[in-house]
Order: C-alpha cells, then structure tokens, then sequence
C-alpha cells in the first residue's frame, strides 16, 4: 500500500478524480486495524490528515460547521460544541480511550458507518448533514440518507467528506447521549442512545430519538417519540411508554449482548435519558 | 522508499521506510528504539503508546508517512543520562510494575496526562490510562505511583 501526501484540498480531489481505486486515510483508526487484518488492500491511499482546511470548529449562521479531522477528543473539549451541542461533545468522549479520541476523526467514523459508531445518532437527533466534494463540485446530503447499511454510505470514488453540520441547539432544547458497553473505557456499545427535545414548561413538544447497535444502521424511535409528545416530563405516564420503545429497534444476538437485552436496554436507556431531560429543563 | 523527518525526543530525526510503514515498526525497527512495545497492534492494548504533538496516541495505528515535522516522544526520551524521569522513580517505589510489558505505554500515557494537567484528579488519572491494559498489577498501585508523581512534581516546583 503507497501512502500519498497530497498538500492541499484541491490537489488531493484531482489525485483521487485521476485514481477512483486509490483508498483515504484519515486518523487511520478504523482504516489501518482493516489493513493489518486483510480486510481490506488498497493499492494507494492518499493521506489527508495534514490537511489544515479540513480541520476546523465555525458557528455560522445559526448553525455549527465541523470539518471531518476534527478528532474526537477536540470535539468533547470544544467550549463550542460544548455549548451549542454537549451530546455530541458527550458521544465524542465516550469513544474508545484517550489514544483513539487523540486520532479518530468526526470523518472517519461518519465515512466507516458502522452500526455501534458513536457519533451518529448523536448527529442523526441533531438533524446534520454532510458535505461532500469532488473535482467536479459538491453537494450536501442529509446524514439520514448518506448512511445505507452497516459499512455503506452514498460516498461516491472521489468524494471526500468535507464537512458536517447542523443546526445549533436553541435555548427551549435539551439533549441525552449515553452509550451502554460492557466497561465504561475501549468498548463497542451494545446499544446507544441519542435523544433531542423542545419544552416548554418540561411538556414535550418534539423530541427525536435515535440507536445504535440496534439495527444495520441508526434507528429512529418515531412512533415512541410520537407518543411522547405533550406529555409532560414529570407524569408517571412515561414508563408505561418508553416500556415497549425496544419494539421499534431490530437488534442481533452476538458476543456482546442478546437481541433481548438489547431491546430492553433502549427502553431503559430512553427512561434514564427522559429523566436527565427533567433534571436539565428544572435547571 | 521515501525520506520522513520529524523531531524525536528533542532531536531533529530522518528515516528511510517504506510509505506504509507504521511508527511502531519505525521506531523498533529502523530506528532501534525497542522501549515501546507491541501488544495487539490494533489499538486496543496500548503497549505502543508514544506522545505525538503533545497527546497519547498508538504508534500502531499511525503510518510514519502521516509525521512529517511532528513532534514525538517516546519511553526513551522519559528520563536523562541514567537519571529516571520522576514517574519512572514513582512507579518503581510504589510497585507499579510487575512483568513490565505495560509499562512503557503507561508511563507515556501518564506523562501526556501530566503535561497537560499537573494536579489531575484520580478520575482524570484513570481516564488517561484506560487505554492501557495491564494484566499482572490490577491498576491500583499504577494510578497511586502516577498520583505521586504529581504531587512530588507539584513540591518541587516542576
Ligand atoms: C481500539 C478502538 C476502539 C474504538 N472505539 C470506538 C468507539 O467506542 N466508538 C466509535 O464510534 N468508534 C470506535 N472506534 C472506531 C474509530 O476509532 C472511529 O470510527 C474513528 O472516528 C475513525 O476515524 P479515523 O479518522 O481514524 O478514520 P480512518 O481509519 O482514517 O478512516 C475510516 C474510513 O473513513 C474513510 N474516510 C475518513 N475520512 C474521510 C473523509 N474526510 N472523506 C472520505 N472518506 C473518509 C476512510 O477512507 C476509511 O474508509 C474504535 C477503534 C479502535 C481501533
Ligand atoms: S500494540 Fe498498539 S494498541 Fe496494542
Ligand atoms: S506489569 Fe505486566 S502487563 Fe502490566
């Protein structure tokens, strides 16, 4: 494999529009583990890593724009994302140890699509998009529609991931991420949960939810979230329907945890999230 | 081949390696610096911890091609003329070391942590090491020892 070290955005798109094989490497955290294992051969791989202008942290226009090298543990630290989104600093601090969070990538993990990847229902319950550029242009896609499946994204050979944002988060919202593993450090979660809600008053007036290592790829608790709506934060009424949430999720049995457990723990992860929601909104 | 050069405790360094060459294999290899140690070569032990721009990171998981003009530290640049860096002395006293194998991964992650916070918090001590799997001590005398080091650092003024 032939490591390439383009020097800047526009010379990396026309390497990689001239050689569609050719592999891209960010942080290496998820590339290079494939690499040693075989998984995966590419001839070449073009190193973006040094690329300045992908690394960036910008409040514009109401909305919070993040480059994809934007590594993990900047993200958990940032006063910015602390601010106008702390589920996401939250998502980003629980990702594997401190060696991980020093090189993984926003990018990577968004790019990698895995179904247990800890930004995404984060991203997915703030509503963000991605862009995506070309020698030939770019364009902006939904993150919702730019994951298809465990490992598959609509990332066309040569894009590159160049952006990802979302609206910032409004006084009248609150948010929840919480990561259930088998330790609390260097664990692929057994499930995780993203949760986003407007109040007034601690009565829900929307509110999104979304899983992961559920499902192939993020699931979205729509009819849950439905019903939670106009309910108040402090009605006894909640468990009785956060209780069959799981219903809407379709977990596997694998080493980590049964299809059951899993299904269980999104209900109660959801009810600890509803409560954190409480907590917050009283102050 | 290619030419990388980076700064390697202190010093300005150049090696000649293969562009899919891993730090790791640079620096146990090329370079002949064996002090850190390769355990699972996936990122998941941390035996292959090395301080790159300041931060914990996996010599394993990064390619030497990625570091041209770093800044990198390794166990051998912990300590100087035979003189023990205060949290090699910290760990030796309180018996944070048994097989060793860990060691250097734990000692460079500490030393991130201390560079960055000189009066960590026990929790902050644990976070910094949790990528770091020991599997003689239990964990208990690596966090006092790294504890220790702060706070003799801290009375000397350091
Ligand atoms: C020990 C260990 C523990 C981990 N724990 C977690 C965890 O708890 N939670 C979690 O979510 N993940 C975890 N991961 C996975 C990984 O660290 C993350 O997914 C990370 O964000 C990947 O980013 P990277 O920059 O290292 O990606 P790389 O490995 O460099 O790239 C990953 C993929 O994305 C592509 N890519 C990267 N950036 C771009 C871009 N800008 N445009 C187009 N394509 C791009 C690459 O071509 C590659 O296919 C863990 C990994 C390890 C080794
Ligand atoms: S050898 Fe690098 S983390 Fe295990
Ligand atoms: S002392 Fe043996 S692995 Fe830590």
């Amino acid at each position: 494999m032939d490591v390439i070290t383009p020097q800047n955005l526009q010379e990396a798109l026309e390497e990689l529009a001239k050689d569609p094989c050719a592999g891209v490497l960010a942080g290496g955290t998820d590339l290079l583990v494939k690499w040693k294992s075989n998984t995966i051969n590419p001839p070449r791989v073009f190193t973006i890593l040094g690329l300045q202008e992908l690394n960036f942290i910008r409040e514009e226009e109401g909305r919070l724009c993040i480059g994809p090298l934007v590594t993990h543990q900047d993200l958990a630290e940032s006063a910015v994302v602390q601010r106008h989104a702390p589920l996401l600093a939250k998502a980003c601090a629980q990702v594997g140890s401190l060696q991980i969070r020093n090189r993984g990538t926003i990018g990577g993990n968004l790019v990698t699509a895995s179904p247990a990847g800890d930004t995404i229902p984060a991203l997915v319950v703030l509503n963000a998009s991605v862009v995506l550029q070309s020698a030939q242009g770019e364009r902006q896609v939904p993150l919702r529609e730019f994951i298809t499946g465990p490992g598959k994204t609509v990332l066309q050979p040569g894009e590159l991931l160049t952006a990802v944002s979302f609206p910032c988060m409004e006084a009248t919202e609150v948010g929840f991420y919480r990561k259930l593993g088998q330790r609390q450090a260097m664990a692929i979660s057994i499930v995780n949960l993203a949760l986003k809600a407007t109040l007034e008053n601690a009565v829900i007036k929307d509110i999104s939810i979304a899983c992961g290592s559920v499902g192939p790829t993020v699931v979205e608790l729509k009819r849950t979230a439905n019903r939670l709506k106009g309910h108040s934060l402090d009605t006894s009424e909640l468990r009785n329907i956060v209780v069959n949430a799981g219903d809407e999720t379709n977990p596997i049995s694998d080493i980590r945890a049964s299809e059951e457990y899993r299904r269980q723990m999104v209900g109660e992860l959801l009810y600890e999230g509803l409560q954190s929601l409480r907590r917050q909104s009283a102050g | 081949m290619a030419v990388y050069t980076f700064t390697l405790n202190g010093k300005q360094t150049s090696v000649e390696v293969p562009s899919d060459t891993t730090l790791l294999e640079t620096l146990r290899e090329a370079l002949g610096l064996t002090g850190t140690k390769e355990g699972c070569g996936k990122g998941e032990c941390g035996a292959c911890t090395v301080i790159v721009n300041g931060k914990a990171a996996n010599a394993c998981l990064i390619m030497t091609s990625q570091l041209a003009g770093a800044d990198i530290r390794t166990i051998e640049g912990l300590g100087s003329d035979g003189v023990l860096d205060s949290l090699q002395t910290a760990f030796v006293e309180t018996g944070a070391v048994q097989c060793g194998y860990c060691t250097p991964g734990m000692l460079m992650s500490a030393r991130a942590l201390l560079l960055k916070k000189s009066s960590p918090s026990t929790e902050e001590i644990r976070e910094s090491i949790a990528g770091n799997l020991c599997r003689c001590t239990g964990y208990a005398k690596i966090v006092e020892a790294i504890r220790k080091a702060a706070v003799s650092a801290r009375e000397r003024g350091v």
